[in-house]
């Protein structure tokens, strides 16, 4: 590795800590939240913090949210795995609860994350 | 002479598509898009060996083989692979004249051929390029210094043996 490597290493590496704090600023708008597939929720995130309830496959299934995060609280399953995943903020992270059918997916104003549906 | 050439050109054809069907079998995954890129090495190795006309064909060889024998010609996985290596052969022609050792040379195809491809990907499946790109950057910069170590050492030894 030369003097001219490092340069670029150094420079890729400046460029990638600069796209990392871009980042960290995106936040979600609303959650969706859907049932079998079908939208039957959509949550404001700004608002403070409040709960909501949405029937599952195995029973209800309680959501909190407000303050730009959403996580599942109470819901009926055998391994608890959607309310153990705790809080999700970001555009790309999503809560699925398999056994209740529910997918809970956080939303900004920009379309271009409506991944493969 | 070019006996000689000829053979090692295609050895290290098959050679490019044998370690890119060796390296989809492990196991690493922490990135989507991140891969090791053992393919680029004889690529690498033929550009600093012959000229760069060889490594260009080769490229082009390599991507019609290997789409041809896993993925199929003419999808998604065919075009993503394809503007790939396109971008990675077009930069490596762009920079390895420049005083960047070997390592730097093959961190800059190895980047550029990751960026064209979440480009492509971000286009064609309506996925978000902004969000993948720090990862992405990091892990084909580690992964291009490490092809670009291997090469580094393929060459020296096949200089020897020429």
């Amino acid at each position: 590795m030369n003097k001219y490597d490092r340069i670029f290493v150094f420079l890729v590496l400046l460029l990638v800590s600069f796209f990392f704090i871009i980042r960290k600023e995106e936040k979600g708008k609303f959650a969706n939240v859907y049932y079998a597939s079908e939208l039957v929720l959509q949550i404001d995130l700004t608002t403070p913090t409040k709960s909501y309830v949405v029937k599952g496959e195995l029973g209800d299934v309680t959501i909190v949210a407000g303050n730009g995060s959403i996580f599942v609280e109470k819901e009926t399953s055998p391994r608890h795995l959607c309310s153990k995943q705790g809080k999700i903020t970001s555009p790309h992270e999503k809560i699925v609860c398999l056994p209740n059918k529910i997918v809970i997916e956080i939303k900004s104003d920009e379309e271009y994350d409506t991944v493969l549906k | 002479m070019q006996y000689k050439k000829v053979s090692r050109l295609s050895l290290f054809l098959a050679l490019s598509v044998v370690l890119g069907m060796l390296e989809g079998m492990i196991p690493i995954h922490m990135i989507p898009g991140v891969k090791l890129g053992f393919a680029n090495i004889p690529i690498l190795v033929c550009l600093y060996l012959y000229s760069w006309k060889d490594a260009f064909y080769l490229t082009l060889m390599k991507v019609f083989l290997f789409s041809l024998l896993r993925t199929g010609l003419f999808n998604i996985g065919f075009y993503l692979s394809l503007t790939g290596s396109l971008a990675a052969i077009v930069s490596l022609l762009l920079v390895y004249k420049t005083p960047l050792s070997i390592l730097g040379v093959s961190m800059v195809s190895s980047l550029s051929h990751s960026l064209t491809q979440i480009l492509v990907a971000s286009i064609l499946l309506n996925i978000s390029f902004w969000y993948y790109l720090p990862f992405v950057m990091l892990g084909s910069l580690i992964t291009g210094c490490i092809t670009g170590m291997i090469s580094k050492t393929l060459i020296l030894k096949l200089k020897e043996t020429q």
